[in-house]
């Protein structure tokens, strides 16, 4: 049949394009922005279905929330990113290609960082990616989009596509991918297993829950900035949230705290629907802290072990009944503490937390 | 393109040629296989033959153009794609149905710049599926509305577009 002949070509044509490569197209993060630039391809194995040793991403499909208050990640298909080969650099022909490459690649540099933070990446890897899948979040179903999560006990990375060209999309930020991968690390040093339901139950508004996924936020935001060494590793993608660059001069004076917020009878015209608390403003003044420390040490990682420490620590002492969780106190004082050979270290969070915390002051070691 | 205009020439008989041809516009919403959906505009041309009483063979060719732009990087995506369905015709009066199956080809060429640029193309076989809801012609001219899903691999694109054209035979 003249369609088989005519057909015949085409196949030849499309087998030419399956040349091999050992380099790929990837945003890399600069501070204040991202660049796009050649990588080698290292354990990302099948770049079409962006796949590798790391982590495998599937598009659409949902996340259940199981009645144990674990996640699953249901249904979901393996990508397909139309890519061609020049001179053995993958160049993808359109721009979700080159996000979740970017993506990858940023896991891939997380890798290394973990390894020189004495962290094992065996206990993490590898992570399962769901792009634009349906989340049970009432905040995220009703705008799924430029944005990415982390979901804890279910151990899966959550990428939602952009609605804008103009600005770096969530997935391809290294810092927002930092960030969320600091609850994966955050989760696994309070809850004890990856696959673990979070120790607080979503409905529990005690003052310990709230200031907990406040810890979370802040814990992320510090992990990010200190492993990239940039204080406002979101403003490529979202340059208006100023108030999470961590150079500035936040103090829990200035943000509501739980104990504010559980007293506060101000509702919104949904009443309490949308009147949900917000964890990231107290978050953010423990980052600064962190931030505080990095710039009177000049020593990112140093800062960042010992971030690392302080919530292993409290983790520790809150199983052996010590002490609450959802302390700040506590979190504080286990940081403090866990910095006790670093006696530079230990002097710049103490300053730190007189500057921006000075009513937990008193609960660690500094205050005495 | 060779192989693209053989697609075009596939054999449907000379008298059938005459049924009908037109160009269509529409916006065409492709969900590319990495699970970004995005609306982009697209034109491009078709025919169709009806050569059996509920027989209809149509040949089909769209090309889009799309500029994503942002500081670092930026990517003039081309695109086109030939089509052949054989398919069945159903209707009442002069409004009629149509469901076709058959062979795609898609052409992609993507421009990348940032620091350096790279420009990188691709061919890709699949399996197009497409409806139609064909209106009454008027003075020979006709309209229709198609939506269409084609293969890429293991991605899967879909249109819809609206076709004018010009029936006659």
């Amino acid at each position: 049949m003249t369609d088989r002949r005519a057909l015949l070509p085409l196949a030849g044509l499309c087998a030419c394009a399956e040349t091999s490569a050992d380099r790929y197209l990837a945003y890399q993060h600069q501070v204040g922005g991202h660049t796009v630039g050649v990588r080698e391809v290292g354990s990302l194995s099948d770049l079409r279905r962006v796949e590798g040793a790391l982590a495998s991403v599937s598009s659409g499909g949902r996340i259940r929330w199981n009645h144990d208050e674990t996640m699953t990640y249901l249904g979901g298909h393996p990508p397909e990113v139309a890519m061609d080969v020049i001179e053995g650099t993958a160049v993808p022909l359109d721009r979700g290609g080159l996000i979740l490459w970017s993506f990858y690649a940023h896991l891939e540099d997380l890798a290394g960082e973990m390894e020189a933070l004495g962290l094992s990446p065996d206990s993490y890897f590898p992570i399962s990616a769901a792009h634009s899948p349906i989340v049970p979040d009432l905040l995220l179903s009703m705008a799924p989009v430029s944005n990415a999560a982390y979901a804890t006990g279910g151990h899966i990375f959550i990428l939602l596509p952009d609605v804008g060209d103009d600005a770096l999309p969530a997935a391809a930020n290294a810092g927002i991918v930092r960030h969320e991968f600091g609850h994966c690390l955050f989760h696994l040093a309070t809850a004890g297993d990856l696959y673990a339901p979070s120790p607080f139950e979503l409905v529990d508004t005690s003052a310990e829950a709230l200031y907990y996924s406040s810890l979370h936020e802040g814990f992320s935001d510090a992990f990010a900035a200190l492993t990239l060494d940039d204080p406002f590793f979101m403003e490529a993608s979202y340059p208006s949230e100023t108030a999470r660059d961590l150079r500035g001069d936040l103090r829990i004076e200035d943000v509501e705290t739980p104990e504010q917020y559980l007293g506060s009878e101000d509702e919104g015209p949904l009443g309490d629907l949308l009147a949900l608390w917000d964890p990231y403003p107290v978050g953010t003044v423990v980052a600064s802290v962190a931030w505080d420390a990095r710039e009177a040490t000049g020593e990112p990682q140093l800062v960042a072990r010992s971030l690392l420490d302080g919530v292993a620590l409290q983790a520790q002492e809150a199983g052996d009944q010590a002490a609450p969780l959802g302390s700040l106190g506590g979190f504080l004082s286990a940081w403090v503490r866990g910095a006790s050979d670093e006696p530079a270290l230990q002097g710049a969070l103490c300053t730190a937390i007189s500057n921006r915390l000075s009513t937990f002051l008193a609960e660690t070691p500094c205050g005495r | 393109m060779r192989a693209l205009m053989a697609v075009l020439a596939l054999g449907v008989s000379p008298q059938a040629l005459a049924d009908g041809a037109g160009f269509l516009i529409g916006p065409l919403l492709v969900e590319q296989g990495d699970g970004q959906h995005l609306l982009q505009p697209a034109g491009g041309l078709w025919w169709r033959a009806d050569p059996g009483e509920r027989l209809c063979v149509e040949v089909e060719g769209m090309a889009s153009r799309r500029v994503v732009g942002d500081s670092p990087v930026s990517f003039d995506q081309r695109w086109a794609r030939g089509a052949l369905t054989v398919g069945l015709r159903f209707g009442q009066g002069e409004t009629e149905l149509t469901a076709g199956l058959g062979p795609s080809v898609t052409f992609q060429e993507t421009l990348v710049e940032a620091e350096e640029r790279w420009r990188g193309s691709a061919i890709t076989p699949g399996l197009r599926m497409a409806i139609g809801v064909h209106l009454p012609d008027w003075r020979g001219w006709g309209a229709a509305i198609t939506a269409g899903a084609s293969t890429r691999r293991w991605a899967v694109d879909q249109e819809m577009v609206a076709r004018l054209g010009r029936r006659w035979g």
